[in-house]
């Protein structure tokens, strides 16, 4: 039996067409079909988080999705979020500055959770610690002890004008 | 015979390994509380030769402010360490683009999966390929009996001096264990066959297909039960599973002052063992050439020098040559990535059989059930005192855990690194441990995070607050009464470790004061309103890091040199390029190297660069572990600027027409003394050796400068952790509502990057005391294999800390520097243990084991008893 | 990766769903996110996965009199969120904002939660507090289940769930949790809506499945809901009627369950007086 499936995914704003068996999920397309390597995997059961994207918009853990599933939906990876050796966006800079990173390997999955909560909480108020959080439940990090990653978001959601005040730590 | 193995000792051969390091170490006499026991013969010699005069001055601590960035346009010297500089790898780490193992993909690659055990005791009686070999995408199934050319990984850190007992190898040298077993399983997750297929999918679906006649024999997974009468023998070579009994300290004068002691307490504890869990899973690519006969290894890994190394001379049989060791990214370690596995010789094996690369990427699964473990000690320990708060003895029994083959250091991170540590800040008059070390029907033991030091915190601390609350004396009191005081540096500990520089009451001081502890009372009330048992509870350490004096190592069974390497080319252009032996796991090795060539060359951090980890490009070392990348490879890299330092002082002074005591070095440009005007800037002098036009004979042309570094002694951190924790006296939940926590790591390079890692450290001791456990059930099988098993702390789960530092250099190294990168991990789970206990104290709980779930806690408030 | 295979569809309609889960094997996938972990881990089988997650006809929250629909596709998060589920069935936003992690609520459903019948889940004790009923769609049409008839027996073979009908009563009601430290999965979790009736009360975890506990409800009736009176009324129950679970004894998880049910009570009480 032919088991492949004929699927169309738009990644980081690029159309994508490929055979994809239905067992298949949308990380195994991402890292070995697509070759987007940032997204990461660091477990076999949904928990540590290295692997979120965002799917239509919201973030997603892409090893409790089948690639088949996502089929005509918009991805977007860390990849997609700034250019290779580019400008970091907002919350990039901020987790930056805070040292928001250590090993690394958790962090693309963070920027991309925490990328929907600060869109989620732009023009509103800026999310509470408590709410930063819980947010992150979904991402686990065993180097920064999280408290980097929880200041670089309230740094990211500060509003615009003390963001720029507060400047570079160092 | 004291050998290290029942074998005879090393047969020459056709290796550069002297054999004879193995013997003459195990030959050592027990190095027990004797002040030789520190630096051979070499040390003096070797001290005077660093300069050390910016640290030999111990100051006051005192909490510290870290300076703001520099802001002069022409850094000068010493104007960029101990300031918090942004790290520059986090860009690239940020934006995703970093490269770890997995994320390697060679042209032809084929993938490797590994066929571990599914029982944890049993003969080996049939193994059946035929099926798996037929499955679609397969190349190759192989299994121990392909392997036979092959020799077992080594053991390289054994308990020192003292008889010890280990599987062979055929140098004579303690065996670890084989790449792939063919005799026997000893664990659940033991290697026993490898797929290689076109496609992982491929060769993980081809592993089911393989079948296994096990005989299963009984099973044994605690380290007391494995010494009993009657307990299934793991190793035909180790009777009695009985790795090696080892202690340290003066037995004598400890059990005559217990005996005589006005006050003696005891505690039995289970320092349960713990899974590190890095979010990286260990990852290995292996590329054979057969063009040129090179191997080259892409693997997670914390030392590519020493890999290299033991793989080719200790297991491949290969010429050092031969081998190139590549550590890409690494996704965190915490010890678990130092050690030698499998996988690293089997996907050269297999890649130089099928002509192609071959990958193996491990699962959470797969990790759990076989990359090192930590901690697993069950002790009795007891600590006697006078009456009035003055502790005159601790002594500690351990039954250590190591698994069911020694890892490559797990023996000696479980006898010396924890029994010498035992006394932490307090001087004790007399002190003893002894730990019997046997092997057991689970995965191998390891180094965790604070390995072996977190372990003596845990037990010292528990023994302090149990004295405090049987003399009726507060906690704080009592410590504050045994701190080695600090005119006593160095201080030698009873236990073999000389201290070399302490200043502990200030410490420990602006750790109470910062906590709010004098107000804790008050809090206590106002949270019973809430329903809440506000509990505080302080620890102290003392963690030896630096590793290390090779020589001194050798004493202490390390079968190997511990020294680190730095190496600084100056470009024509006046750029910098530094090469370390070291190897980062995400500790921003790239950020604060650059600054300590900076800092000491005078010039912008910006045109330093970094690179580590590929044994093709890097100077030897041996590798980050133990927190000794600050204290060992950033003063080779220090010292080798020094060397660049005074040969552009001699160059100087023929390009500045000059004498050469009349030129002087600042802000990276060499001018005449009291003549600022004739001056040459670093690029022009760099550009100035690329030539080499009018050098003198004496003067070689080019910068390009090496050190090795091996430092006289070991450097010790301290701290000073005082949690606060709330009891829910329904639930028994317990929540960690404040943590304070004011660390020595003396001087500091980034303390951006220190506080990092104090506030990681800290999460990880959190996680041991409240949720972290690795549980083997009857059968030896871990339940806590996967992440929906083993909790790991998440954001919610912890509070912001209140921290600080004091700073009391090390005279041991040009930086003043001591390890920090762990030391953070070694009181929190003492700390938190001491806060429940306390919040539970007029209940009469005098102990709980970790972790501290709700029900065990809720138990305890029902009264019932452990 | 998923190592066991199966047969992928999306099907256009409701009814080509129904068409396709009279197969031998055949699963409804929605959200997926204990489908496809189970699938992983080799403990869930299928032969056919009918993916549902794109039919907008299980999609929604409507009020209409005093009940609010929500189709079986509705988020977590979206349910979480939703000013109407906030306002007039609190405990079921409360539970649905518990459960697990943003990225599992944003992909998990209702549906989903309600019919997962490998563990404890935080949705079936809020609809049971709440007297809620669900929809299944099936070979004969559509029938209405009481959810606690639901709880005992599931999704019938060859059925879909299509909407959760939930009593829109006012926010005198509460959900309370202790999540498992590894999974978030309820280790224990008690839900209470108070009526006219006296309380309805629910639990999870501490029972083998989401049960209405109507002893404790009728003990605990008129009130006041103290926590000693709460905990007493626990302990009247039946001891065999709590299990142990994840490494925790069935008695703490049955004192747990009294806990949490006071907490929650307190709270409902709170918001009405």
């Amino acid at each position: 039996m032919d088991l492949n499936l004929n699927l169309n995914l738009n990644v980081n704003g690029r159309p994508e067409r490929f055979a994809a068996q239905p067992n298949e999920l949308l990380v195994e397309r991402l890292r070995d079909g697509l070759g987007l390597t940032g997204t990461k995997v660091g477990c076999d059961t949904g928990q540590c988080g290295t692997c979120v994207v965002r799917l239509d918009g919201r973030s997603v853990k892409s090893c409790l999705v089948l690639t088949a599933s996502a089929a005509g939906s918009e991805v977007t990876t860390i990849e997609g979020v700034a250019e290779r050796g580019g400008e970091l966006t907002g919350l990039q800079e901020a987790l930056r500055q805070e040292h928001g990173t250590q090993c690394g390997f958790c962090t693309p999955g963070m920027v991309m959770a925490l990328g929907e909560l600060v869109e989620n909480t732009a023009g509103g108020g800026a999310p509470t610690e408590p709410e930063i959080r819980e947010w992150l439940t979904g991402n686990l990090c065993r180097c920064t002890g999280y408290h980097s990653v929880v200041r670089g978001v309230q740094r990211a959601c500060a509003p615009a004008v003390e963001a720029g005040a507060a400047g570079r730590e160092g | 015979m004291t050998a290290v193995t029942g074998e005879t000792a090393v047969t020459g051969g056709t290796t550069a390994v002297d054999g004879a390091t193995a013997a003459d170490t195990a030959a050592v006499p027990d190095t027990v509380a004797v002040p030789d026991a520190t630096a051979g013969p070499d040390a003096a010699p070797l001290r005077d030769a660093i300069a050390v005069e910016d640290a030999t001055a111990v100051e006051d601590a005192t909490a510290v402010q870290d300076a703001p960035p520099a802001a002069a346009d022409v850094p000068d010297e010493h104007a960029v360490l101990g300031r918090p500089m942004d790290a520059r790898e986090d860009p690239q780490l940020l934006r995703g683009e970093a490269t770890y193992v997995a994320d390697i993909d060679l042209p032809g690659t084929a993938h490797m999966a590994i066929l571990g055990s599914p029982v944890a005791h049993a003969k080996l009686l049939s193994i059946d390929t035929k099926a798996a070999e037929q499955m679609p995408g397969v190349l190759k199934v192989a299994t121990a009996a392909d392997f036979t050319d092959v020799m077992p990984l080594p053991c390289i850190w054994i308990p020192g001096g003292v008889e010890s007992h280990f599987p062979p190898h055929p140098y004579g040298l303690p065996g670890a264990r084989p790449v792939l077993t063919g005799d026997a399983v000893r664990h659940v997750g033991d290697p026993i066959a490898v797929v290689v297929a076109e496609t992982p999918r491929q060769a993980a679906a081809a592993l089911a297909a393989i079948s296994v006649e096990y005989e299963p024999l009984p099973v044994v997974t605690r380290a007391d039960a494995a010494l009993a009468e009657g307990a299934p023998q793991l190793h035909e070579a180790v009777p009695g599973n009985l790795n090696a009994y080892w202690t340290c300290g003066d037995k004598d004068r400890t059990d005559a002052a217990i005996a005589a002691a006005e006050v003696t307490v005891e505690l039995d504890l289970v320092n349960q063992r713990t899974i590190n869990s890095p979010i990286e899973p260990r990852g290995a690519v292996g590329s054979y050439d057969a063009s040129t006969g090179e191997y080259t290894l892409y693997a997670s890994t914390q030392g590519p020098h020493n890999h290299r190394f033991l793989l080719s001379a200790l297991v491949l049989g290969i010429p050092f040559n031969k081998l190139r060791v590549i550590a890409p990214t690494v996704g965190g370690s915490f010890g678990t990535k130092g050690y030698l596995y499998p996988d690293m010789a089997l996907v050269l094996l297999l890649s130089k059989a099928l002509g192609r690369p071959v990958k193996w990427v491990d699962t959470r699964t797969g990790l759990m059930n076989s990359t090192v473990q930590g901690r697993d000690h069950r002790q009795h320990v007891t600590l006697a005192g006078t009456r009035d708060g003055r502790i005159t003895a601790v002594r500690c029994t351990s039954y250590a855990n190591l698994g069911a083959y020694p890892s490559t250091i797990g023996p000696g991170v479980a006898t010396a690194l924890m029994g010498r540590s035992i006394t932490g800040m307090y001087a004790i008059d007399a002190a003893f441990c002894e730990v019997y070390a046997a092997f057991t029907n689970t995965v191998s033991l390891g180094a965790q995070r604070g390995s072996g030091r977190a372990e003596a915190a845990f037990l010292m601390e528990r023994l302090v607050d149990r004295y405090a609350g049987e003399i009726g004396m507060d906690p704080a009191e009592v410590r504050r009464r045994n701190l080695v005081p600090k005119e006593a540096f160095p201080y030698d500990n009873g236990l073999g470790w000389t201290y070399d520089s302490g200043n502990y009451r200030p410490n420990f001081d602006r750790a109470i004061e910062l906590s709010g502890y004098a107000d804790m009372s008050a809090r206590k009330a106002e949270a019973r309103t809430r329903g809440k048992r506000l509990g505080v509870g302080i620890a102290t350490y003392v963690a030896i890091c630096g590793v290390g004096p090779s020589t001194r190592m050798s004493k202490e069974g390390m079968l190997g040199g511990t020294w680190e390497s730095a190496n600084i080319r100056v470009h024509p252009t006046g750029e910098v390029t530094v090469t370390v032996g070291s190897a980062s796991t995400g500790q921003s090795h790239h950020t604060v190297f650059a600054m300590v060539a900076a800092d000491e060359l005078g010039i912008d951090p910006d045109r330093v660069q970094v690179y580590e980890g590929d044994t093709l490009k890097a100077p030897y070392g041996q590798g980050t572990y133990g927190s000794r990348s600050y204290s060992m490879a950033a003063p080779a890299v220090a010292l080798t600027a020094r060397k660049i330092k005074a040969k552009l002082i001699k160059a100087g002074a023929v390009f500045l027409g000059v004498p050469e005591d009349k030129v002087v070095y600042r802000g990276g440009a060499v001018h005449e003394d009291g003549n600022p005007e004739n001056t040459k800037s670093f690029a022009d002098l760099a550009m100035a050796m690329w030539y080499g036009w009018g050098l003198p004979p004496e003067i070689e042309p080019a910068l390009d400068e090496t050190t090795h570094f091996d430092p006289p002694d070991f450097n010790y951190p301290f701290g000073t952790h005082v949690a606060v924790v709330e009891v829910d006296e329904l639930t028994g939940e317990t929540e960690v509502v404040a943590y304070t926590a004011v660390d020595d790591a003396g001087n500091v390079g980034n303390p951006k990057i220190v506080h990092g890692q104090i506030e990681g450290s800290i999460v990880h001791g959190l996680g041991q005391a409240l949720m972290e456990a690795a549980e083997y059930d009857e059968n030896g099988i871990l339940i806590s294999s996967d992440l929906n098993h083993y909790a790991l702390p998440r954001a919610a789960d912890v509070p912001f800390f209140s921290l600080d530092r004091t700073v009391t250099p090390s005279p041991h190294n040009p930086l003043g520097a001591k390890g920090a990168g762990e030391i953070a991990t070694v009181p929190p789970a003492a700390a938190v243990v001491n806060a429940v206990v306390d919040a539970l104290s007029d209940l009469g709980v005098r102990h709980i084991d970790m972790p501290l779930t709700p029900e065990k806690v809720w138990r305890r408030l029902q009264g019932e008893t452990q | 990766m998923i190592l066991t295979e199966f047969d992928y569809v999306r099907p256009l309609g409701l009814d080509r769903a129904l068409d396709l889960l009279a197969g031998p094997g055949a699963r409804v996938l929605a959200g997926g996110q204990s489908l496809l972990p189970g699938l992983r881990a080799g403990t869930e089988r299928a032969g056919l996965l009918v993916d549902v997650r794109h039919l907008d006809e299980l999609r929604g929250i409507s009020a209409a009199d005093g009940t609010l629909r929500i189709g079986a596709l509705t988020t977590l998060a979206e349910l979480a969120a939703h000013p109407l589920v906030r306002e007039r069935a609190p405990e079921l936003a409360a539970a649905a904002r518990a459960n697990g992690d943003p990225q599992v609520r944003n992909l998990g459903t209702a549906g989903g939660n309600l019919a997962d019948r490998g563990r404890p889940t935080d949705l079936p004790v809020a609809a049971l507090a709440a007297g809620a009923e669900v929809e299944l769609a099936g070979p004969g049409g559509r029938t209405r289940t009481g959810v606690e008839e639901f709880t005992a027996g599931g999704v019938p073979a060859g059925s879909v769930l299509t909407a959760l009908l939930v009593p829109a009563a006012g926010p005198a009601a509460a959900f309370e949790k202790a999540a498992d430290r590894a999974t978030r999965y309820p280790l224990c979790a008690a839900a209470v809506r108070i009526t006219a009736d006296g309380p309805r009360i629910a639990v999870t975890g501490a029972t083998p499945r989401a049960l209405r506990l109507r002893g404790v409800e009728d003990r605990l009736r008129g009130g006041p809901y103290t926590t000693e009176a709460v905990l007493a009324a626990f302990r009247a129950e039946p001891r065999e009627l709590f299990v142990p679970g994840r490494g925790t004894s069935a008695e703490y998880l049955g004192h747990l369950a009294g806990v949490l049910t006071a907490r929650a009570l307190a709270r409902a009480a709170r918001i009405t007086a």
